[in-house]
């Protein structure tokens, strides 16, 4: 029991947002030693909300996710793990656009990271069926968190984040609200129903929508956003 | 340790890419595996490329065989597959605690170091080391605070291995660090620690922190001098393969080379 004790007593107070005493120095090392990996890889992973938030309420902030208890085994998936943490506890709700922003940074680490097993590319054609990609995401945002400078305009914004296989790279792409629409219909009803889906929508011929969409969906395949099933 | 010889260097993504394969290649690797469980995809290759080149060994930071709680049954899930599936056969850890009723700390805590402590420690080693089908490796942990304990250290240690079967992970900056910080002489330690039942050494950078007026095992930075002696000394009494480990300010590869050329005067001298 005292070994658990003891135990509970250290993690406690590497925890807390206290200032200690000076002795023992041995507990100011510890504590140091863990805020400091806390802080570096949130501030690592979410640059753009590090460098828009005071020094002092970050470190606040990362105290609270402390407490709340980081699970992941893996250091890399703990800023994920601090993303839903404050968007359950909206203890950031005063930044009407944390969510989306944290989302945003958080996604690029993601597919960096992801396992993939790269498809042998084929021309793109009306008769395969195709499904979104591991390697990509979309996501419906109401903040324009993409665009320095614009992360307050609010609106209906549709993104696409793929991770590039020619430079290693992730990116991001605003795109249509019909190809948002597309692209999330092709996963669940396939290439035909995507089609069919469009087409009802804008009252227009299937023929129609084959066209206009033939070459955004070409580039598509070439940058394996979507894939052949 | 029967498929290391000779000495290793811990292999980082900081400077994966910047290996040659041709070019100069410690005798054998040893990695963080939490670190590689998920490989970034231009890394992947050069990874599993460079591992299948030299005998590798895994020193593991996730376990906390010493915290008072269940194993996490899905992490040593992941670590046995992602061990099998690279043919890796030497996996080690820390003597401490890094999570405690599944909340992380990412760092190594020290524990409290009692009788019990060493039950409930060996307990835990012996189911490991079943489920894993190999024999756990532990290294001797800096500590900047002692807990509730009422044993020496040396003691601990030798008493955890006997009881447990754990293999020692000797790390010779450990030792050193804990000497300054707690007041004991390094070299006595040395001559009180069962040696017949460390693996391999580590060798590793530290710092001194003139506000706590502490040394900080930082990986952070070269190998100092007395750290060198220090490990010249251990050689003598047990010559065991030794590597160097860096994990934070991790320079380019060449200066890695450097500090091993270094490493390599230290073993030479320590067995002329």
């Amino acid at each position: 029991m005292r070994e658990l004790n003891a135990q509970k007593e250290l993690v406690d107070i590497a925890f807390a947002n206290i200032k200690l005493p000076d002795k023992p120095q041995g507990l100011k090392v510890y504590k140091s030693l863990v805020l400091h990996r806390f802080y570096e890889v949130l501030s690592n992973g979410f640059p753009i909300f590090y460098n828009e938030i005071d020094e002092k309420e970050f470190e606040k902030v990362v105290y609270k996710f402390m407490q709340y208890g980081a699970k992941s085994t893996v250091m890399w998936k703990m800023p994920n793990e601090f993303r839903r943490f404050i968007k359950k506890s909206k203890i950031l709700k005063d930044i009407p656009y944390i969510n989306d922003l944290l989302w945003f940074e958080w996604i690029e680490v993601e597919l960096m990271m992801k396992n993939y097993k790269l498809q042998k590319l084929s021309k793109f054609s009306f008769k395969n069926e195709y499904k979104l990609s591991k390697s990509s995401v979309l996501k419906k945002l109401k903040y324009k968190v993409f665009e320095k400078g614009s992360y307050n305009s609010k609106g209906e914004y549709y993104l696409l984040a793929y991770y590039d296989f020619n430079d290693f790279q992730v990116y991001y792409r605003e795109i249509s609200l019909p190809l948002y629409l597309f692209l999330k219909e092709i996963n669940k009803n396939g290439l035909q129903g995507a089609i069919k889906l469009i087409a009802t929508m804008s009252d227009e011929k299937k023929k129609a929508v084959k066209t206009l969409f033939q070459e955004p969906l070409e580039e598509l395949v070439n940058l394996n956003v979507i894939e052949r099933i | 340790m029967n498929n290391i010889k000779g000495l290793g260097l811990g292999l980082r993504r900081d400077f994966l890419q910047e290996i040659d394969v041709d070019g100069f290649l410690p005798d054998w690797w040893e990695i963080a595996p939490e670190n590689w469980f998920d490989i970034p995809y231009h890394h992947r290759e050069k990874f599993e490329q460079i591992i299948s080149l030299r005998p590798t060994v895994a020193h593991g930071l996730s376990l906390s065989i010493g915290s008072q709680e269940p194993i996490d049954k899905n992490f040593l899930k992941k670590m046995k597959s992602f061990l099998d599936y690279h043919n890796i056969e030497n996996y080690s850890d820390h003597i401490s605690f890094t999570s405690l009723f599944g909340a992380q700390t990412y760092d190594l805590l020290p524990l409290s170091m009692t009788k019990k402590a060493i039950e409930h420690m060996s307990e835990k080693i012996k189911r490991v080391s079943d489920f894993m089908k190999r024999p756990l490796i532990l290294e001797n942990a800096t500590y900047y605070y002692v807990p509730d304990s009422d044993m020496k250290e040396v003691d601990f240690i030798n008493e955890l291995m006997e009881k447990s079967g754990a293999k020692l992970l000797l790390d010779v900056n450990n030792i050193y660090v804990n000497g300054e910080n707690h007041d004991f002489n390094a070299n006595d330690f040395l001559n009180e620690l069962d040696l017949s039942k460390a693996a391999y050494i580590h060798v590793a950078g530290h710092y001194k922190d003139e506000d706590l007026g502490m040394l900080i095992d930082s990986h952070g930075m070269p190998v100092k001098d007395e750290v060198w002696d220090f490990l010249e000394d251990t050689i003598k009494k047990v010559d065991i393969p030794v590597m160097i480990e860096r994990d934070n300010n991790v320079p380019e590869y060449k200066v890695m080379e450097e500090e091993y050329k270094i490493l390599e005067k230290v073993v030479k001298n320590a067995r002329t």
